[in-house]
């Protein structure tokens, strides 16, 4: 069955497109390594541009449901979905062993637009606001991870009053405004940090830093977006599983 | 006047403006501009875009003109141009042509605090709006913040409502 892509909705058309192929790939219509169809096919099959087609497959990769082989096509992922061990772990607001060891500092709280990446990454317009945080994380008097943090206005406009240096985002969202956090999806990568955020953690402009990009959900909406660069120092990044005693 | 219409009655909210912070960068303001007006064809002149600091406080607006002037290249920047002849503009032709591209790319990278108007003069939700059309003539200002008790950004006073507000004062017998 062809599902079709509704022009009259707001929403857009390649996000559209993304649930529409993630269902194929969720109701195992697509099964693991299959290839799925070229672009030129998807444009025809579903009437809407490359670029749209692009947007999709490309969220799609970068979420894990897909992989691109060069010069062979676009395959569904075969970890996706695979049966693992089944653990919990503890979610904390820190990715460290020790958080009390910690001071943080809120250097910035405004609101500004997710033009560029940002608006895929909160699922959200370009043109709709987001409260926008950033904060140090002190360790021993020196800055060790920077972190920012998005949050679509619209979710919690009182947010912008809270006091963000003692308490969590996820806390005030969970206890004091019952917003529930279903899913948090983490991506890990090494990058070049930019001047900007090189300024915040001393170091210098492009040394190597990791980013952990965490979007947090509810139900299908990002509720927030954390992204953590950290600097290269003692401290290690920690996250313990436990299996759920029955 | 005493009964004539109040800021309060014809601002609009802040939240019909996108926000920026100042670090913005002027190529950033633009995709702004572009996502909230012209790509949505969200018609709301002059377009303004609120600039912030990391407190969240008001620093300024930053407008359509801004932006341009923030990107035109320096050496047109002379107040002499206004005075050639007809005949001869048109031999500026090529540079027309060149006028927004080399050095304004570069331009673009500037933080929008360079360009933005920086936002000195207020209303107060309980001024009366002869007060938002007299510092909008004598400070030449498309947009004009509301600010209540002093600290609190609550919303924008264009001029056409400004206009609107005095204009039926006065054709109203």
């Amino acid at each position: 069955m062809v599902e079709l892509i509704s022009r009259d909705e707001h929403e857009k058309l390649y996000m559209q497109l993304f649930d529409i192929l993630k269902r194929k790939i969720d109701n195992k219509e697509w099964t693991a390594g299959m290839q799925i169809p070229t672009e030129d096919q998807l444009c025809r099959m579903f009437n809407v541009s490359r670029a749209t087609v692009r947007n999709a497959v490309l969220e799609l990769v970068r979420q894990g449901y897909l992989i691109r082989q060069q010069g062979k096509g676009t395959f569904v992922s075969r970890n996706y979905g695979q049966e693992g061990l089944l653990m919990t772990a503890l979610f904390k607001k820190l990715w460290v062993e020790e958080e009390a060891l910690f001071n943080k500092e809120i250097i910035a709280k405004t609101v500004i637009m997710p033009v560029g990446e940002l608006s895929k990454e909160l699922g959200i317009p370009e043109n709709k606001h987001i409260l926008y945080i950033k904060a140090r994380w002190i360790y021993e008097e020196n800055t060790s991870i920077l972190q920012e943090s998005f949050v679509p206005f619209n979710i919690c406009p009182q947010l912008l009053e809270e006091d963000l240096e003692t308490q969590s985002i996820i806390d005030l969202f969970e206890k004091k405004y019952s917003i529930k956090t279903t899913k948090v999806n983490n991506y890990f990568e090494l990058i070049n940090i930019s001047k900007e955020i090189a300024q915040s953690l001393e170091i210098s402009e492009g040394s190597p830093v990791l980013l952990m990009s965490q979007q947090v959900f509810s139900g299908d909406t990002v509720i927030l977006l954390n992204k953590l660069y950290k600097k290269n120092d003692k401290i290690r990044l920690f996250i313990s599983f436990q299996r759920k005693a029955l | 006047m005493s009964e004539g219409k109040l800021v309060k009655d014809v601002m609009l909210g802040i939240f019909e403006y996108p926000h920026i912070p100042y670090w913005f960068s002027i190529e950033q303001a633009i995709k702004v501009v572009k996502a909230s007006f012209i790509h949505v064809q969200k018609q709301l002149d002059p377009l303004a875009v609120l600039v912030f600091d990391e407190k969240y406080n008001l620093l300024g607006t930053v407008t359509l003109k801004d932006i341009l002037r923030g990107l035109e290249p320096s050496f047109l920047k002379q107040p002499a141009k206004a005075q050639v002849l007809e005949e001869e503009k048109t031999g500026l032709a090529i540079v027309w042509d060149s006028l927004f591209t080399q050095e304004s790319k570069k331009l673009a990278q500037k933080p929008v605090s360079e360009i933005m108007v920086p936002a000195k003069h207020f209303v107060d939700p309980s001024d009366p709006v002869t007060k938002a059309a007299y510092l909008m003539i004598h400070f030449d200002l498309p947009v004009l913040p509301v600010i209540e008790d002093k600290k609190k950004f609550v919303g924008i006073v264009r001029m056409v409502e400004v206009f609107d507000a005095i204009s039926e004062e006065l054709i109203k017998e």
